[in-house]
């Protein structure tokens, strides 16, 4: 079974003449453990189809369908409220930006998942996991007091933390300098083939393209 | 700068519901203001209207011991050769009672000149009186009095019961007393500062009453205020003031929320101002463009302002005369618009001004030393609350000190307070010295209420003033509430006490023994008490002297057991705190002495009063006259059927009509009080909307995220709602305390300094649990409403 199978995607935005169709007609399928790079220029929809993939926003047309404990998810057919509890479950998402909730430490944010899908029991193990990735001291650290490198470490974790069958990250290494982008781009696709869940990078940046086992290229 | 301008104006326009609540505020203070000043002048001209003609223009009375009509031209003759000069002009006053068959009159006598209306000749011609409207005797009515006929030539509303006003020779006939007697000096003083006063009184009506009486000097003889002779004026005055000093709270109130707006716009708009300041726009443009855009909106919210103020009044004045006479016209005088602008603009600019100064680039961060600012203020606030209350000379004005004092100390401890949340939810997170990571919340209600905990506490620079506004709104609320509900509680204990007849007869020109000795030998159940008074001069004070057979049943009215002795009087609250006495001292009327031995509340009495036995009474006033009669032990069916026959004229007031009419009044009075008080808690709430619509729309990537990790749409409102709890709580813990002490202050200082009474503060839940529920709900809905999106 696919992690992700999209069939004939198409989402647009605004209304009447303002209206502008952003994905048309897009297909894609990606499986359990495999990465796919998303590559493009800007405004080609790399966003707007992690957020499909999401469930943050509903598709116009077409089916997008993920899979998750064995089943067979239409996101196409499900409302706002099953698209959220779906996404709790099964996707992991990382930002460019604003990635961490600012109220809460480093090892609370990635806490969250944990907490919302009632996995409290794991937070050791997350423990554990913020210490491999080097962030071991900085557990009780509010996110301002983090540097950007750190910053997206944290939001893998914390993405990956609950396990989920998809790893959405939206160019997570977009606002990073070389040396910080090798580091997470590194710990990204570990972690996602670690737990064998699906990933899906959207990037500009070639050398992440290059760790990925696919590369789908989006024209405008 | 017209660019600059143009901008901010837009910047505005762009972001409407911040901009709606800013000019809602100011807006709505200043319709508060204008509410108060109308209703100010509609109370001030009744008053003014109903002036004594002998004491039109008068300030001040002089009296010694046994003046005689020789120490009057004495003292004029020193006026008149220059040796006064604070003195404008001076007139004698005479001043008795006259019994004539059933019916008793106060007789005034003044200058004639004085006396006369300015187009009537009423002074020049002998045996003419003016008689006061409650005599009810049309002009040209002649009366048989003194064994005289006096032709009535005028009647005036002077709002002195039974009043009949003569010139000096006249009254003297007419009370039978010798050519020299005089009962008192009126004068006209002149004060450095009465240019200032008159002012300050036509641009806050009832400014007077706040302000210490001038202390006249004359040697020889002592000079008070006039209000000793008029207090229904100083009381009138303090109605006045009491409101003026509520419709500000709404002004103050929206001052906060123009500061904490202003505080956000900034905040929003820091990005532009910075890369202004990169092209080369100095501070002072930047700030003459924000704060002449604030003027543009000042400008409009206030006209909107000037016209809801003018509805409030209207709508406020009908509420409390509906049922009891047509309501006064009111009309915006230039003083009322100026009044207006000015505390429009000034509300906002100095709002905006102070959050620029504070926040603008450059000076984004709160200014250093704050702790020792607010301990300074503290310890200056206390002071000041502690001068207000303890010093009596301080009078009003000590008062509404001591309550604005504690509410700025109140207000200025939201940040410390939300810290000192913070601190300490920090430290919960760490208890037992381990690191906070070990002790992180693994369940998701836990780790949500985390959440909305640091967001409740994390954003003093957004919302502290905003909710120091609703504390004030909130604590003013509750005081007030708490002092209303107290003082309905103890005015109900004494209509309870003072109605304990089933009715009272209005006698009108009866003699109410008589009629009493009737109704007893017709219904021999029946308790007929005749009741009586008169009034006299106590130590320069008018103190009304009630009389009857003051058995135990009847001082049980005013809350004493036993039967009152002949040498023996129960003293109003009032007068024991005009004439400086207590229970058990001597007062001496009429020549002989009286000792208190009780005393009561006298809720609503104008007037200080001193209750004696009538037998008391008749030997220091010679012939009683009774007014009214208390009744009980008699069917209201058989009382009827007797009056018909015995005495048709006498209107009956049952105790339960009395009752309602009475409580009707309390509502009415307070009608306004809760109306202020609640178009304060508008604005508080509205400040405190915005302040979390602001906040909400800086979280809204925040918000992203937590939707993208799985947060439904009802954990989001759960985290609302616990945040909205949260400062809600923040609010209400600190409005609480300052409510107390506000309703502290109104019933134990302002209403004793105002009107002579003290009411007993009793806390009941009734009182504060709805303002404070009031003040949670708008925390919460603030939270909780939806945030409509707007583009900048």
């Amino acid at each position: 079974m696919s992690a992700i199978r999209l069939n004939g995607v198409c989402k647009g935005f605004g209304d009447g003449a303002r209206h502008r169709r952003v994905i048309d007609d897009f297909s894609l399928e990606v499986a359990a453990g495999e990465s796919v790079a998303l590559c493009g220029p800007s405004g080609s929809g790399k966003s707007t189809l992690l957020n499909l993939m999401a469930g943050l926003v509903p598709v116009d047309a077409g089916t997008l369908i993920l899979g998750h404990d064995g089943r067979s998810h239409d996101l196409s057919r499900l409302g706002e409220s099953e698209r959220t509890a779906l996404r709790r479950r099964a996707v992991g998402y990382v930002f460019q930006f604003f990635n961490l909730v600012p109220t809460l430490t480093v090892l609370e944010n990635v806490a969250l998942p944990l907490a919302l899908n009632r996995l409290g029991q794991r937070v050791p193990e997350a423990r554990q996991r913020l210490e491999a990735l080097g962030l071991g001291d900085r557990l009780d650290a509010y996110p301002e007091m983090l540097s950007g490198g750190e910053q997206q470490r944290v939001a893998i974790a914390r993405a990956l933390a609950h396990e989920p069958a998809i790893v959405l990250a939206d160019e997570p290494t977009g606002n990073l300098d070389a040396r910080h982008s090798e580091e997470v781009a590194q710990a990204l696709f570990a972690e996602a083939r670690r737990l064998g869940s699906a990933l899906v990078v959207a990037t500009h940046s070639a050398a992440v393209a290059e760790r990925a086992d696919r590369i789908v290229e989006l024209v405008q | 700068m017209k660019l600059l301008l143009r901008s901010f104006v837009r910047f505005f326009a762009q972001t409407p519901w911040a901009t709606l609540t800013a000019g809602l505020g100011i807006a709505l203070g200043v319709a508060s203001t204008v509410a108060t000043h109308l209703l100010g002048l509609a109370v001030s001209d009744q008053l003014g209207a109903s002036a004594a003609p002998h004491l039109r223009g008068v300030t001040h009375i002089a009296e010694r011991a046994d003046a005689t009509m020789a120490d009057y031209f004495d003292l004029r003759h020193q006026w008149r050769q220059g040796k006064l000069p604070q003195v404008e002009w001076i007139t004698p006053v005479i001043q008795g009672q006259l019994v004539e068959g059933e019916r008793r009159y106060q007789v005034i006598g003044a200058d004639g000149f004085r006396l006369a209306a300015r187009d009537s000749s009423v002074s020049a011609t002998r045996n003419s009186i003016a008689a006061d409207a409650t005599l009810e005797r049309a002009p040209g009515a002649v009366l048989q009095l003194a064994g005289e006929r006096w032709t009535v030539a005028e009647v005036v509303d002077a709002g002195l019961e039974d009043a009949l006003f003569a010139d000096v020779g006249d009254a003297l006939a007419l009370l039978g007393r010798p050519a020299d007697h005089l009962s008192y000096v009126a004068l006209s003083l002149k004060a450095p500062l009465d240019g200032v006063r008159e002012t300050l009184e036509r641009l806050f009506p009832g400014l007077a009453a706040g302000l210490p009486a001038d202390v006249g000097q004359l040697a020889g003889w002592t000079v008070r205020p006039v209000a000793s002779v008029r207090p229904e004026q100083q009381f009138g005055n303090a109605v006045l003031f009491t409101r003026g000093a509520l419709g500000l709270l709404a002004l103050v109130v929206a001052w906060f929320i123009i500061y904490q707006i202003c505080v956000l716009w900034l905040r929003r708009q820091q990005l532009l101002m910075t890369r202004l300041s990169a092209l080369g726009v100095s501070r002072g443009e930047l700030a003459v463009g924000f704060l002449g855009a604030i003027g543009v909106l000042a400008g409009v919210a206030t006209l909107f302002g000037i016209a809801g103020g003018y509805g409030l009044a209207v709508l406020l004045l009908r509420l409390s005369m509906a049922g009891i006479a047509a309501p006064p016209a009111m009309e915006l005088s230039a003083i009322v618009v100026v009044k207006a602008l000015f505390s429009g603009f000034a509300v906002a600019l100095v709002g905006a001004g102070v959050a620029f100064t504070r926040r603008a680039p450059g000076n984004l961060q709160p200014p250093a030393g704050r702790m020792a600012v607010r301990w300074g203020g503290v310890v200056v606030g206390l002071a000041l609350i502690a001068a207000g209350l303890t010093l009596e000379e301080t009078g009003l004005y000590g008062g509404f000190l001591a309550v604005l004092a504690g509410c700025l100390i109140a207000t200025s401890w939201v940040g410390p307070l939300l810290r000192w949340l913070r601190d300490a939810l920090e430290r919960r997170g760490s208890e037992g010295g381990h690191p906070r990571s070990s002790a992180t919340a693994t369940t998701r209600n836990g780790l949500l209420f985390r959440l909305a905990m640091r967001e409740a506490t994390w954003h003093e620079a957004d919302l502290g003033v905003a909710i120091g506004a609703l504390i004030l709104a909130v604590g003013a609320s509750v005081g007030i509430g708490l002092m209303v509900g107290s003082f309905e509680r103890d005015f109900m204990r004494m209509l309870d006490q003072r109605l304990a007849h089933d009715f009272f007869l209005e006698l009108r020109d009866r003699d109410g023994a008589a009629l009493a000795r009737a109704l007893r030998e017709a219904h021999p159940g029946a308790v007929a008490v005749p009741l009586g008074e008169r009034s006299v001069r106590l130590h320069g004070h008018t103190v009304e002297i009630g009389y009857a057979d003051f058995s135990g049943a009847e001082t049980a009215r005013y809350g004493y057991a036993p039967a009152l002795g002949l040498d023996e009087a129960l003293a109003s609250e009032a007068l024991l705190k005009a004439l400086g006495l207590s229970v058990g001292d001597s007062v001496v009327v009429g020549g002989k002495a009286l000792r208190v031995v009780h005393e009561f509340s006298g809720f609503g009495d104008v007037v200080p009063r001193l209750l004696i036995q009538a037998e008391a009474a008749a030997v220091r006033f010679g012939a009683l006259h009774y007014d009214r009669l208390g009744l009980s032990g008699l069917p209201a069916a058989d009382l009827e059927r007797w009056l018909a026959e015995a005495a048709p004229d006498v209107v009956v007031r049952q105790r339960a009509a009395l009752r309602t009419v009475a409580l009707d009044v309390f509502d009415r009075t307070f009608a306004i009080t809760r109306a202020l008080t609640l178009v304060a808690l508008i604005v508080a709430v509205a400040g405190l909307y915005n302040a979390m619509m602001a906040l909400r729309l800086n979280q809204r990537a925040s918000v992203a995220l937590l939707r993208a990790l799985g947060l439904s749409v009802g954990e989001q409102r759960w985290l609302a709602l616990m945040r909205g709890s949260a400062l809600g709580l923040v609010a209400v813990v600190l409005a609480l305390p300052l409510g107390l002490f506000i309703g502290a202050v109104l019933c134990d200082v302002i209403n004793p300094r105002a009107f002579g009474w003290s009411v007993a503060l009793s806390i009941s839940a009734a009182d504060w649990a709805l303002p404070m529920a009031l003040g949670l709900a708008a925390a919460v809905a603030a939270s909780v409403l939806p945030v409509p999106e707007e583009s900048a």
